[in-house]
């Protein structure tokens, strides 16, 4: 009994002499093999959160990349048929006549005009607000079939077929440019319109050529041209449609550009459409003139906004603004820069103020004392005026 | 799980060249605006065709004769000649852009522009921005050859095309 004790080992030793597959781990070798696990786990956790941040940042990116390009797309396709069909400066433009009781001008910017959130965090922010002059939404002309007092009948071939179209295209927000056949034209504000006998009513009526009075239509108006056309403005406002952010003070957080339809005073707001959202500033950059109209070759002369105070003044005055030295009818391009912010702030972003008016928009930052920090994207873009060129004023 | 990791790279290069692409456009369209504005010195009663771009046209002016492409250079001595977002023209056309977009900001697209006769008063101007694929060596492209256009495996590009027409209009 004993001998066969003697000879039968403890379980352990057999197990831990025995052949290496079957041995068991100790307490040391299960501590070390639960850290690296452990390390590799979290380096995974690490690497899948990153990534999924990554992956956050990009859409918005993308997102705002999305709103700039759209916006600038919007932009270019306005200003790029400014004076096409239309005048760069009526109160220049010896083919207008009579003059129109406003100035139209084919393009008319003012500094400063402009939303900006949280302007102590934000600051040197200067948006302009650009307002355009022209056929720029309905492109299509009419041929008259008479004029009587202040009131223009269209002939019926080519007009809107439904009362819902006419009613569309024949507001009193709009101007009717009248063009006669030697290339003259005059605007007259509409003031009522009935689809029914296919006329149209101006504010006052237009005069008819005769002896001294060369300004004006001829006999009864019959086939000469008509369209309307009307003033849109582009800005920066406070974004306060429903379910848009807001501070504790109801104060709105986010910036909107938007598309501006105004009444025939160039001034008086009519409808609105979002453009872009988060906007942060909408601004000019560089306009080329070719200011000496009397010279025999053009030389046009580039205006760096920065270092040009005479291109834009606060109050609408400059040779871009709105005022009699305005002159929109030299202008040959423009380019428009346009900076738009993330809807959502980064955690890891450090705020950078913009050190310059013009200078280069890194962040904007939307409360003080909190992780606010948004990125901020700026694309531009130069828009070339071929009609403006081809007017030549 | 190295799936799910390769997945989310694809999407996030994905969404780099996406972006990296919109700039390029944007930065195009921008340089054809410039050419098509510069072409408003050009009329009739010039002797020579002024301007940046337009005084590399091949003279005399015949249907089909191009500059070849040409790479887009501001600074002749720089060895990198890659820009940021919108170009390096600080000295004329772009000093107020740059001044909100620095050109040393991301400078990495390679811009290159042609110019083909088609008629005496008109003629197609066509640029090309290209930019290397993240895995390509950062200065493999600095001196954005020409050639680099055709290694497609690792360089992005976009081109557009505009037709440009003498200033007839000013007499």
């Amino acid at each position: 009994m004993s001998t066969r004790n003697k000879a039968t080992p403890p379980v352990h030793r057999v197990v831990a002499a025995g052949n290496p597959s079957e041995r068991g781990f100790n307490m040391i070798e299960l501590a070390m093999a639960m850290g690296i696990a452990s390390v590799v786990f979290m380096s995974i956790t690490a690497l899948y959160a990153y990534q999924a941040q990554s992956l956050q940042t990009q859409a918005s990116l993308q997102s705002m990349h999305r709103e700039v390009r759209f916006a600038i797309d919007h932009l270019r396709r306005d200003m790029v048929s400014l004076g096409s069909n239309s005048t760069p400066n009526s109160g220049i433009d010896d083919l207008v006549c009579p003059k129109p009781a406003v100035t139209l001008r084919s393009v008319g910017l003012e500094l400063g005009d402009g939303y900006v959130y949280n302007p102590s965090l934000n600051p040197n922010m200067q948006s302009v607000s650009i307002t355009l002059f022209g056929s720029l939404d309905i492109r299509t002309r009419y041929r008259i079939d008479s004029i009587a007092g202040s009131k223009v009948t269209l002939q019926a071939t080519g007009l809107p077929a439904t009362e819902d179209e006419w009613k569309q295209i024949f507001t009193s927000d709009r101007y009717l440019r009248v063009s006669t056949a030697e290339g003259k034209s005059f605007y007259y504000p509409i003031v009522a319109t009935s689809f029914g006998d296919r006329s149209v009513t101006l504010s006052s009526a237009p005069p008819r050529i005769s002896g001294s009075q060369r300004c004006g239509y001829l006999g009864t108006g019959y086939g000469m041209w008509a369209d309307v056309q009307g003033f849109i403005r582009y800005r920066v406002i406070a974004d306060k449609r429903p379910g848009a952010p807001t501070d504790g003070s109801g104060q709105a957080q986010r910036g909107l550009l938007v598309r501006e339809r105004l009444a025939t005073d160039g001034a008086t707001l009519v409808s609105q459409i979002a453009i872009a959202e988060n906007t942060v500033e909408l601004a000019i950059t560089d306009a080329a003139f070719d200011l000496d109209a009397q010279s025999a070759t053009i030389n046009f002369k580039i205006y760096p906004v920065q270092d040009h105070p005479e291109l834009l003044q606060k109050g609408g005055g400059g040779l871009l603004g709105s005022s009699p030295s305005a002159r929109p009818e030299a202008l040959r391009f423009m380019s428009v820069r346009l900076s738009v912010r993330a809807e959502v702030s980064d955690r890891d972003l450090t705020h950078t103020p913009r050190s310059q008016v013009n200078g280069p928009i890194l962040t904007y930052k939307l409360e003080k004392d909190r992780p606010t920090t948004c990125r901020v994207i700026t694309m531009g873009t130069r828009v070339y005026m071929p009609t403006m060129v081809a007017r030549n004023l | 799980m190295y799936a799910s990791l390769s997945l989310c790279l694809s999407a996030l290069k994905g969404n780099t060249e996406m972006r990296d692409s919109a700039i390029a456009l944007t930065y195009a369209e921008h340089l054809l605006s410039t050419i098509q504005g510069e072409s408003v010195m050009w009329q009739t009663k010039t002797d020579s065709v002024p301007g940046r771009f337009l005084r590399h046209l091949p003279v005399p002016a015949a249907t089909g004769q191009s500059t070849g492409w040409k790479v887009l250079q501001m600074n002749p001595f720089a060895t990198d000649k890659r820009v940021g977002d919108m170009g390096d023209d600080s000295h004329l056309y772009d000093a107020g852009m740059l001044f909100a977009l620095p050109s040393e900001q991301r400078p990495r697209y390679c811009t290159q522009y042609r110019l083909t006769w088609v008629t005496p008063d008109l003629f197609r101007a066509e640029v090309r921005v290209g930019w290397s694929r993240p895995h390509v060596p950062v200065d493999k492209y600095r001196a954005c050859p020409t050639a680099m256009f055709d290694d497609i495996g690792n360089v992005v590009s976009v081109s557009m095309p505009a037709m440009v027409m003498k200033n007839v209009y000013a007499q």
